[in-house]
């Protein structure tokens, strides 16, 4: 570290410039780099995006957004309002209804991309962050359906345990545990689901929407 | 509202085709996502042009 005044003069211009000698400069750098200026939120698309198959993604988006919110108004009233007040058992449905659409749009959305091949393009992780999202929203859905706190709940528990202990995942987490699964449900996969869409979108960004593959050249 | 009730908390109905059976409604929701997907291929995107870029 240099003493003060004698320091040479740095011009606002040419800060961030000069190598990667703090973290802050670095990380700035690192973003800078994953996805390229004016690519973060494009307001044009190629040609062949206009296509109702490419709209599925953000259909899923829009789901999870109301899966989101609608779980957060089921975290703040609790098990006693969902199940016996009006309001409690609308936002219940409103829950339950958009993971169902959740699902279907992100398989159609799993659809359109496999037969596409959307793993062309150095596009290789987009596709597996895709899959890990896949499969921690089954995980989420499923601690979901545990944690409704009525028999569907009881029953659902005590027939996954048995498969899942055949499969050895048993000693990790305990499906007969209410407590433990609501957990599960709200904190470590909602958590878990987040992280990984945001890096699968990142991705989309970085590496820009997959072209039809008869188009490849686009 | 009780009858309601009664029908769809029943045991419902399944299909079976030797080893393999399918409750209808599971059947019932493929099927239409089947169909989506098609249609999704199928159906013109409102304001599609020819240009190499379009706004989105």
């Amino acid at each position: 570290m240099r003493a003060v005044g004698t320091a040479a003069p740095v011009s606002p211009g040419t800060q961030g410039t000069q190598g990667h000698d703090n973290w802050t400069r670095a990380l700035r750098a690192r973003i800078e780099r994953t996805v390229p200026a004016g690519q973060v939120l494009p307001d044009r698309q190629p040609v062949y995006v206009a296509s109702w198959i490419y709209v599925f993604g953000v259909l899923t988006l829009a789901a999870l957004t109301v899966v989101v919110l609608t779980g957060g108004l089921l975290a703040m009233g609790g098990a006693a309002w969902w199940h016996v007040s009006s309001l409690g058992r609308f936002v219940n449905s409103l829950h339950l209804w958009s993971v169902e659409l959740f699902f279907a749009f992100m398989v159609v959305h799993l659809w359109g991309k496999f037969w596409m091949a959307a793993w062309r393009g150095h596009r290789v992780l987009t596709w597996v962050t895709g899959v890990v999202a896949f499969v921690a929203s089954i995980g989420t859905a499923f601690t979901g359906y545990l944690s409704q706190s009525n028999f569907d709940a009881q029953w659902i528990s005590a027939e996954a345990k048995d498969g899942l202990n055949s499969i050895g995942v048993g000693a990790w987490f305990n499906v007969l545990n209410p407590g433990q699964m609501l957990l599960w449900h709200v904190v470590l996969l909602p958590f878990a689901v987040g992280v990984i869409t945001v890096v699968h979108i990142v991705l989309v960004r970085r590496h820009g929407v997959v072209p039809p593959i008869d188009d490849e050249g686009v | 509202m009780v009858a309601t009730a009664a029908v769809l908390g029943g045991a419902g109905h399944f299909l079976h085709w030797g080893w393999f059976s399918i409750g209808l409604s599971n059947l019932l929701i493929i099927l239409g996502m089947i169909l989506l997907f098609v249609l999704a291929l199928v159906v013109p995107f409102p304001g599609g042009s020819a240009s190499d870029e379009q706004g989105g």
